[in-house]
């Protein structure tokens, strides 16, 4: 197969994925829960799983810089949920610092 | 037996006042044995003066058989150019992988079309017969040739030539499959189980030709070129227990100053294992010669053929799982093209039971799934009754970066390999294809 083929393809396939990511990184937002809301832990863990694959996918279609933004979401949302409750506040700013960077990151060209 | 090199460079010839003593051309080595069996190594642009040398010592019409690594240019690159060729009572035998029947007859007449070449395949006076090859034995004269499937962006065999009671393994190109143990002492054993495979396949070598084009400084920058970092071509051959070891494929950017300073290097790295190997810089025009022990017993006697016969019966069937459905979209439409049958699952539970009601031939799976999770798949499809299942190729997809506690846990549960995300999808199919030809299902 020419390789020609496969990246025509492949460009079709990230214009498609390119429209979804604000979409994703809301979900991102909205996941992120309020201090003591009941479905706090299992928010914040849904936060890491949405954050860890959106990082692996956006990076295999070529957005190498957002998916190095959600690396850092990552291993913030990560460091969040290794610390006791009620966890810092300061723990808490960095994933939306992170989110928010990452956001602001998809109005950047790749 | 003894052996001369014609070439030792990497990717391109390069000639000039940089390379005068290691040599500018690319892979070639001539291999002897006591009974005048004449074997070359790859004809990489060092096989032209290796031709010429044959036609001035009056054994231009005398013939031999060529045993090609793989056919990325620098190791074929020579062949349209050797003189003996075209001597009409000369008879060679060419060996390569194949994967599937004709690749090599194939591939080589594409490198002499009209487009590159004024002289066809077709037009070689010689006699020339073309083999593929997998993995197995072979008997060429008086050698016993052990093949193993290197680790290479195209399909590439290792060869293992065992005569006159000596061992010559030549590894050229090859990358570790992990370089785990990063912080091991030298010659510590590697903790993939590809990596132990490659280490046995050297094992007590006089001398194993390696690749070691880089180091592991260069090496986060050419991950997935297919080379191997001089270190761990140091700590193979001590834990390997060879005695010889000639760093090969030299780096087209690296002079002869750079290449002592690689030696020296790997001198150093070398005393500090258990075992001592003797290295050196492989160098254009140097011999070397082994003591002739007579004929003594082949390791692995007996194994299967690596002469390959027939075309695959079947496109191979794939089975693709992730739980992101876009993820899946880019792995299936990466691999569409590939003639092969894809098959697809988001979650644990489905990936096992299509799995055994489909019995692929390959399967990438991702760790982190809904349900089972990839590891829980690997560890139930290794316990299965069914043989193919055991056998199956599992590469791991992961997002996650794996340090060595975790690696061995996924080589415990049965991980065949590991392809990181975000994943390069030209890599993956290379990859993909590597595996299927290794099971003679080439796309």
């Amino acid at each position: 197969v020419p390789d020609d083929a496969l990246l025509r393809d492949l460009a079709l396939l990230r214009g498609a994925y390119r429209e979804k990511l604000p979409g994703l990184l809301a979900d991102l937002a909205a996941l992120l829960p309020e201090p003591g809301a009941a479905d706090e832990e299992a928010r914040w863990e849904e936060a890491h799983r949405l954050a860890h694959r959106v990082k692996g996918t956006s990076g295999s279609y070529g957005f190498r810089r957002l998916s190095g933004e959600l690396q850092r979401l990552e291993d913030a949302l990560e460091q969040l949920l290794r610390a006791a409750s009620p966890r810092p506040e300061a723990l808490r700013a960095e994933v939306e610092h992170a989110l928010d960077t990452a956001r602001d990151g998809l109005m950047e060209p790749e | 037996m003894r052996v001369r090199f014609w070439g030792t460079r990497g990717s391109i010839p390069k000639p000039g006042a940089s390379t005068l003593r290691y040599g500018g051309n690319t892979s070639c080595v001539e291999v002897r044995t006591a009974d005048g069996t004449l074997l070359v190594l790859d004809c990489g642009s060092g096989f032209h003066e290796l031709g010429l040398e044959l036609m001035r010592s009056g054994e231009g019409g005398r013939g031999g058989s060529l045993l090609i690594g793989h056919t990325h240019w620098d190791h074929i690159q020579g062949f349209p150019f050797f003189p003996p060729f075209f001597e009409p009572e000369a008879r060679w035998e060419i060996y390569a992988p194949g994967g599937r029947a004709q690749q090599i007859e194939s591939s080589l007449g594409a490198l002499m079309s009209y487009d590159h070449h004024p002289i066809t395949l077709e037009s070689l006076e010689a006699r020339v017969h073309f083999q593929d090859l997998i993995e197995g034995e072979l008997t060429i004269g008086g050698m016993r040739i052990t093949t193993q499937y290197l680790h290479h962006p195209t399909l590439t065999l290792g060869y293992r030539i065992e005569a006159d009671g000596a061992v010559l393994v030549y590894a050229s190109d090859h990358e570790p499959h992990s370089l785990y143990p990063l912080h091991g002492d030298p010659g510590e054993p590697p903790i993939h189980h590809e990596d132990q495979r490659h280490v046995r396949f050297l094992e007590d070598a006089d001398l194993v030709i390696h690749d070691a084009q880089f180091t592991l400084d260069q090496f986060p920058d050419r991950s997935g070129w297919g080379h191997t970092p001089v270190e761990r071509a140091v700590d193979y051959t001590i834990a390997a227990h060879a005695r010889r070891l000639a760093l090969f494929h030299h780096d087209p950017e690296r002079d002869d100053d750079q290449v002592d300073a690689l030696v020296a290097m790997a001198l150093e790295r070398a005393a500090k294992g258990r075992h001592v190997p003797d290295v050196f810089g492989a160098a254009e025009g140097q011999w070397v010669e082994f003591p002739n022990r007579g004929a003594t017993g082949h390791r692995g006697e007996g194994g299967p053929s690596a002469l390959l016969a027939g075309q695959p019966a079947r496109h191979p069937i794939v089975l693709v799982v992730d739980d992101d459905p876009d993820m899946l979209e880019l792995l299936i439409t990466t691999l569409d093209e590939e003639h092969v049958r894809l098959i697809s699952a988001t979650d644990g539970d489905s990936a096992l039971h299509l799995t055994r009601t489909e019995r692929p031939d390959l399967m990438l799976l991702d760790l982190d799934l809904p349900g089972l999770n990839g590891l829980e798949v690997c560890r139930a499809i290794r316990a299965d009754d069914d043989d193919q299942l055991r056998d199956l190729p599992v590469l791991i997809l992961t997002g996650t970066r794996l340090d060595e506690e975790r690696l061995l846990e996924a080589f415990v549960a049965g991980a065949t390999d590991f392809l990181s995300k975000p994943i390069k999808p030209t890599l993956v199919r290379s990859c993909v294809r590597g595996w299927l030809m290794r099971h003679g299902l080439a796309p």
